[in-house]
């Protein structure tokens, strides 16, 4: 009884963090020089569940934010990025739930956003280099396709930095937030909205 | 919120047309499936094949050509800057020249024929998706998808526990939605300021937005958890259920249909010109 109330608990926290992260997807900012990157803070979410809820929990949430946020903002442009997003909010959210889980510290939470995006920001170069020239192909057939050196000048002035602020951005305001909430996602957390705050919450500064 | 405002949750518009009454999953395969013939095709006869096919689905579904065009809005700005790229930057025979300064700008055949090519494609891939979405309701998508991912549990896959993850994660995105306008208001009554400053002020100006939005994330979880507990839900087994999905002869008909234009347009494709 008591295990099968957990499971189903879980299911249903990982629909509503889905929920908060798509909604938290639509509201786009673009990345002024490059149109098709666009920051948003729907990883606040996908990382705070991860941390509380394990590194699969993180991975489904990225998983049905993507999907929803398909169904939502049908535009094909945005649906190639898709995978994109997959891949580098896929391994942001593994690596850093996977190293906090280990030692749930606030030094080790601190460390494993930081290496979360470092690996995430890595990960996304090699994935720019060989889906652009695709992606190029793809919409413009008779366009030239920019030699290499061309392409890692764009890869070193564009998109990392563009990563790195994104992450930063993301995980900065998860590590407050998450601080604030994390009380509320366990399992045996009792929450009254009327008197704000939950009770062994508070106790806990 | 502002922004929030212009968010339309699932454009299904309820009707009880043919289109509405065919089977989701049957729906969704086609579209799949005419979506890749889609890309592939490099002919323009393929491309009109495929709008009169979706023309005669707009006109059987009774949805007005209002909704369609609604949805087509967000990708004219895309649609755009793929004919500017395609004209100005494709290499071939020039059919418009212009010297400025020192730069010769041209416009080429293929750069015509290519850009104009892919816009259709883009506007085409729009348009089917949106009619499956206008004709389809969410809740049916998800049934479908869960009915498709089935096969997939030899593999590991919750078919069921994914499914239902997604749609309860859509109906809370409506509420969600409300409840954020109301803490933005609340805390602006409390003298909260948001979008001023530098990067970082604007991004502490939202913490006390986002802290009150999960924590009515986590008690809506919790509500929902002890409501689904005490009906008993025990996961996807042996559940019974009001509607069932089931192919029809209407399908079929759809699916010849389809299948016709298809091969019909693989045809010519190969054969070209008759």
């Amino acid at each position: 009884m008591k295990r099968s109330n957990n499971g189903l608990k879980r299911i249903i926290q990982i629909s509503l963090l889905a929920s908060v992260a798509t909604l938290l997807m639509l509201i786009q900012i673009p990345y002024p020089g490059a149109g098709w990157l666009k920051f948003d803070i729907s990883n606040i979410p996908v990382l705070i569940g991860g941390c509380a809820l394990g590194p699969i929990a993180g991975l489904l949430i990225v998983i049905i934010k993507l999907f929803l946020f398909g169904i939502i903002r049908s535009s094909p442009g945005e649906l190639m990025g898709l995978p994109m997003n997959l891949i580098a909010n896929g391994t942001l959210v593994l690596v850093t739930s996977y190293i906090y889980r280990r030692v749930k510290t606030q030094e080790n939470a601190l460390f494993s956003l930081f290496v979360g995006v470092i690996v995430s920001t890595l990960i996304m170069i090699p994935a720019n280099y060989f889906v652009l020239p695709l992606y190029l192909k793809f919409f413009a057939p008779n366009i030239p396709i920019p030699p290499p050196s061309q392409m890692l000048t764009m890869l070193f002035t564009v998109v990392i930095p563009f990563n790195l602020i994104a992450g930063f951005l993301n995980i900065s305001l998860t590590f407050i937030v998450y601080k604030r909430v994390s009380a509320f996602i366990r399992p045996d957390a009792q929450i009254n909205l009327q008197s704000g705050k939950d009770v062994r919450a508070r106790s806990r500064g | 919120m502002n922004l929030l405002k212009d968010i339309t949750i699932g454009q299904y518009v309820p009707g009880n047309s043919i289109i509405h009454r065919m089977d989701p999953r049957v729906k969704i395969a086609l579209v799949f499936i005419l979506m890749i013939q889609l890309f592939i095709t490099e002919s323009w006869v393929s491309l009109g094949s495929y709008f009169a096919l979706l023309l005669l689905v707009t006109l059987l579904s009774g949805i007005s050509p209002g909704y369609i065009l609604k949805g087509l809005r967000p990708i004219i700005f895309l649609v755009l800057i793929t004919l500017i790229f395609n004209f100005f930057f494709s290499k071939g025979d020039a059919i418009w020249q212009q010297r400025i300064f020192s730069i010769t700008i041209s416009i080429t055949q293929q750069g015509v024929q290519s850009g104009l090519r892919m816009a259709a494609r883009l506007i085409l891939l729009v348009y089917s998706t949106s009619l499956l979405t206008l004709t389809t309701s969410p809740i049916q998508l998800t049934d479908a998808i869960e009915n498709i991912l089935t096969p997939f549990k030899v593999i590991g896959i919750p078919a069921h526990e994914l499914a239902m993850m997604m749609s309860i994660a859509l109906r809370f995105i409506p509420v969600l939605i409300e409840e954020t306008d109301k803490i933005f208001k609340a805390q602006k009554s409390r003298g909260a300021r948001f979008g001023r400053g530098n990067i970082i002020q604007k991004a502490k100006s939202l913490l006390p937005i986002l802290v009150p939005l999960f924590v009515h994330a986590f008690k809506h979880a919790e509500d929902l958890a002890v409501a689904m507990e005490s009906r008993c839900y025990r996961g996807g087994e042996r559940r019974t259920r009001l509607k069932q999905l089931r192919v029809t002869g209407l399908d079929c008909w759809a699916t010849l249909l389809c299948g016709l234009v298809l091969v019909g347009a693989a045809w010519w494709d190969f054969y070209g010109k008759l």
